[in-house]
Parts: C-alpha cells; sequence; structure tokens
C-alpha cells in the first residue's frame, strides 16, 4: 500500500463509523504506520453498503464547525437505480478535479476561459434540487448546461441552433446525447459547430462504434472520461487514445473472485485518495476493466485501465420512431425522491411497449405507506409531451435485484 | 527581475482568478492557502496557472505543478521564481 492510500485508509478507520466497524470485522483493531497491512486485506464496499451505512459513512470531522462548513451534497445520477447522498470537503473537491483539468489543459489545450456546453440531469442550487429549467448558464456565461429531459428532435434542434450561436470551444456530454446530436446533424445536413476542437464523453460506456461515429461526423476524435459522483474523474484518455487513471485522485484495483489480478480483465474497484468527507475505500464500481502498465507515447506516466464494460444508457421509444434519452426519466425520479424526503432507495423503469410503462420502486422501510403520494408526484414531474396518454404502472417491492446474466442493476429497460 | 516584481504580478493575478470579489493585494500573505482563504476551486486554479504561463512566459510542467505548491502562496511563489530564472527571466518594462 503506497503512503498516499495507507493515510486515506488510516483516516477513514479512525473518523468513519462505518470503516471502524468494517476494518474491525476483518480483524483489523489499529491502523498504524508501522504495521501497514496490505489492501487486500481490507473488506470491499458496495453500494448497498453505503445506502446501509448512511450517515456512519462519513468522517466525524464534519460533524462540527468549522469542518461543516465545507461540505457539498450531491446525488448520484441514478444510473445505477440505487439513490446515494454523497458528501465532498470543498476543498478536497477542487483538489480531485484538478488532475482533471490538468490533463484537459495539456493534452488537450482546454482552459476555463474557454466557453464550452454540458447536459444536466439535477438543479442544484446551494445543495439544493431545485425546479429543472431548459438550460443554466454559468461561469460567467462561458458555460450553457442544457436539461437532459425532452431531447426529442424539435428541442434537439433547438439545442443544437443554440451551440451554434454560442460557438463553444468544447463540449461535455454522454456518449448517447452526442449520439443523438450527431443522427440530427447527419440527418438533416446541419453545419458543424465552427469553434468546436474537443468533445469529452463521459457517464457512459463508450462504445467503438458511438466513438467511431461521433468522430465521423463532428470530424473530432472524443476523448473518454471515466469517473462517478462518489469519486470524479477516476481516468481520463489522451490525445493517443489510451485512458490514463487519474493517480492524484484514485487508486485503481481490478479483482477476479475477490482477488487482485494484474493484467486480466476483472471488476473495477477504486479507493479515493481525496475525499476526506466520505471516504471510499475499495469501492465497487460495477464496471470491468484491465489495467495496462504499458508507456504510452504522450509522456504521461500513470497507469492505463482499459474498460471492458459499463454503463450503458438506453433510449425511451416512440411510435413515430423518435428517441428520448432515459436520463430523463432518472432525472423526474430523483427530482421527485428529494421533494418526497429522500423516500426511495431503488428504481426501475420498464418500457413495456410505445405506451406502456412500468416503474418499479423499493421504498426506505419508514416510508413503506408514501407510493401512491410518490407515483403521483412523479407523474406530475413529467412534462415531456410524448409521454401524455401513456399508460404508467407502480409496482412497489423490498428491492430490485441486478440482472441475473449480467450482474448489473439496469434503471431503464425497454423489453418489447 | 526581482522578486519584489514577481510578487506583484502573482498578486494581481491571484485577485484576477479570485471568485471572491472583495480580495485585494493586502489580504494575501504568505501563508495563505488559496482553497481554504480565498475559496479557489478547481477551475480558478487552472486559469490561475494558465495566466502566469502568460505574464511570466513560463510553461508549467503537469509533474512540477502539484496541488499542494499551487494552492499555496509562498509555495507558489517560489516555484515561480526558479521557473523564471531557468527560461533567463522576463522583460520588467513597467514604467519605461
Amino acid at each position: 500500500m503506497t503512503t498516499q492510500v495507507f493515510n486515506m485508509v488510516q483516516y477513514a478507520f479512525y473518523h468513519c463509523p462505518y470503516y471502524r466497524k468494517a476494518f474491525g470485522n476483518a480483524g483489523i483493531s489499529e491502523m498504524d504506520e508501522g504495521k501497514m497491512c496490505n489492501i487486500t486485506e481490507l473488506p470491499v464496499l458496495t453500494k448497498n453498503d453505503v445506502f446501509e451505512a448512511g450517515k456512519e459513512m462519513m468522517s466525524s470531522k464534519y460533524d462540527r464547525y468549522p469542518d461543516n462548513q465545507y461540505l457539498d451534497i450531491r446525488r448520484t445520477s441514478g444510473s445505477t437505480g440505487k439513490m446515494l447522498k454523497i458528501y465532498w470537503d470543498r476543498r478536497d473537491n477542487a483538489r480531485s478535479l484538478f488532475s482533471l483539468w490538468k490533463a484537459r489543459k495539456s493534452w488537450y489545450g482546454i482552459t476555463p476561459d474557454m466557453k464550452f456546453c454540458s447536459f444536466y440531469t439535477i438543479n442544484y442550487q446551494v445543495n439544493k434540487v431545485v425546479e429543472p429549467v431548459k438550460e443554466l448558464v454559468g461561469m460567467n456565461g462561458r458555460n450553457i448546461s442544457f436539461n437532459k429531459a425532452d431531447l426529442g428532435t424539435r428541442r434537439l434542434l433547438e439545442i443544437y441552433t443554440r451551440i451554434s450561436e454560442f460557438n463553444p470551444k468544447w463540449l461535455t456530454l454522454q456518449p448517447s446525447i452526442a449520439r443523438l446530436l450527431a443522427e440530427l446533424i447527419e440527418e438533416q445536413k446541419l453545419p458543424l459547430f465552427q469553434k468546436l476542437s474537443y468533445i469529452e464523453l463521459g457517464s457512459e460506456m463508450l462504445t467503438l462504434k458511438n466513438k467511431e461515429y461521433i468522430n465521423k461526423i463532428f470530424g473530432i476524435r472524443p476523448s473518454d472520461m471515466y469517473g462517478t459522483n462518489e469519486l470524479n474523474c477516476i481516468a481520463i484518455t489522451c490525445a493517443y487514445g489510451n485512458m490514463h487513471i487519474m493517480e492524484e485522485n484514485v487508486y485503481v484495483e481490478i479483482l477476479k473472485d475477490g482477488q487482485p489480478v494484474h493484467g486480466e480483465e476483472g471488476e473495477i474497484y477504486i479507493t479515493s485518495l481525496t475525499n476526506h468527507a466520505m471516504p471510499f475505500i475499495r469501492y465497487e464500481t460495477g464496471d470491468t476493466g484491465i489495467i495496462i502498465e504499458s508507456e504510452c507515447p504522450c509522456g504521461h506516466h500513470s497507469k492505463l485501465l482499459k474498460l471492458t464494460s459499463g454503463r450503458v444508457s438506453d433510449y425511451v421509444r416512440f411510435a413515430n420512431g423518435d428517441k428520448m434519452s432515459s436520463f430523463t426519466l432518472a432525472g423526474i425520479m430523483e427530482y421527485t425522491n428529494e421533494n418526497m424526503g429522500n423516500a426511495i432507495k431503488q428504481f426501475q423503469i420498464r418500457q413495456h411497449s410505445f405506451d406502456d410503462f412500468e416503474v418499479i420502486l423499493a421504498l426506505k422501510e419508514a416510508y413503506g405507506n408514501w407510493g401512491q403520494s410518490i407515483a403521483d408526484s412523479f407523474l406530475s414531474n413529467l412534462k415531456e409531451p410524448r409521454l401524455d396518454g401513456v399508460r404508467w404502472k407502480f409496482t412497489f417491492v423490498n428491492e430490485i435485484f441486478p440482472d441475473t446474466v449480467t450482474g448489473k442493476h439496469k434503471y431503464f429497460i425497454h423489453d418489447f | 527581475m526581482n522578486r519584489t516584481f514577481i510578487e506583484e504580478q502573482l498578486k494581481k493575478l491571484i485577485v484576477e482568478s479570485c471568485t471572491a470579489k472583495d480580495l485585494s493585494f493586502e489580504d494575501i500573505k504568505a501563508e495563505n492557502d488559496l482553497i481554504n482563504d480565498f475559496m479557489y476551486d478547481s477551475i480558478s486554479l487552472i486559469q490561475l496557472i494558465v495566466n502566469i504561463e502568460e505574464t511570466f512566459g513560463i510553461r508549467v510542467e503537469d509533474s512540477l505543478l502539484t496541488f499542494e505548491v499551487l494552492s499555496h502562496y509562498e509555495k507558489l511563489l517560489e516555484f515561480i521564481e526558479k521557473a523564471v530564472k531557468e527560461v533567463g527571466g522576463i522583460n520588467d518594462n513597467s514604467g519605461f
């Protein structure tokens, strides 16, 4: 274990009740530098562990002044169907994101004074979720962030026009949305954005097919940024197409059947080196990959990560051939959850036919009788005209299990 | 180019990149941490690097500039002094 990893493990052990207990259960009763344990002796952490542990995951340092004033709260995007509240110390967050900005600057010449466009799911204003608006303008007018809800052809065309007028230097978005935009440009033979020189894709697995298509339409080889809300950036591709691990921010392990493997494909586990408010030690990402220890021509010396599977976003389909990003529904569910006391433990939405949807919800025990109110609230938050008149069925269960074949939990499935 | 000149320029850049609107030259002390004391975030830090590179005519290598150096005023000042010395300094013709 490197000193940096050990420092974080030691910090978690002495400050977070969850880790004190979990490491204790693994037979670890003290954490001294002289007796540095091997990281593989420590238990792994699943999303469910984080969910169950709640505030016990947090460092006790942030219970009180002055550190509690630096806390930022985020929610997971819902892409796993499991709602988690994530805490970051604002100072740690700056440190964590610094490595990503450094990579953008030195590999792609992207700096914060350049205009860019992005897409958002949840509208946060000072740690509170507020009603989504069509677009948010930030960074002193240098960023436009579009709401992922309603990405139908008409709205997409509006977004395209807005981006063209704004003329950004770069875009950061999900591969599924980049694909929708690229398809619109191709189908309607629209001109490309004049100043655009960099596209950063993230939040979903970038398939080779999508990468090539986006490259073909925009004439730009997109970079692939792998990260999560819990950990920020884990890795990003350089101009040579190799994905570099952000070693200042995270420590990456690959496990196969619970055992570490080298140069072999396995499950990706991450230890955050920066998040002190809510440490993540050996955190299961649900993605798979291989660590490659070879030199990259770009000159950056960090280890390389090759993702072999990850989150893929599906589309809601309409009878007229229109597609809508399933992020729209995830965003509405998150907004509903926030307004209903964070009662939702897990959710999954299934589209059985063009006009037949099922929402499966696992509620927290204390909110067992809130089902109808949550369903009503969700339906009232749907502002997508193409969903008018579709049938919604709400099913309540104790737990939603991952797919038996892939072992992954998908929050949106269309099964027709 | 002397330390005083570098310090003046650096303070000017720190005030420019800072999101806290009421920051002045006098507020910046050797022991200051840009993150804790002046509400800097990752974006303002990177912008500061860009501005430092342009003003002092230096290229800041990723591997040399750590978060610890950049976020701490005194360490940052020392880093720039050393870097400027290595490239032969910039032309200080202010006032002439």
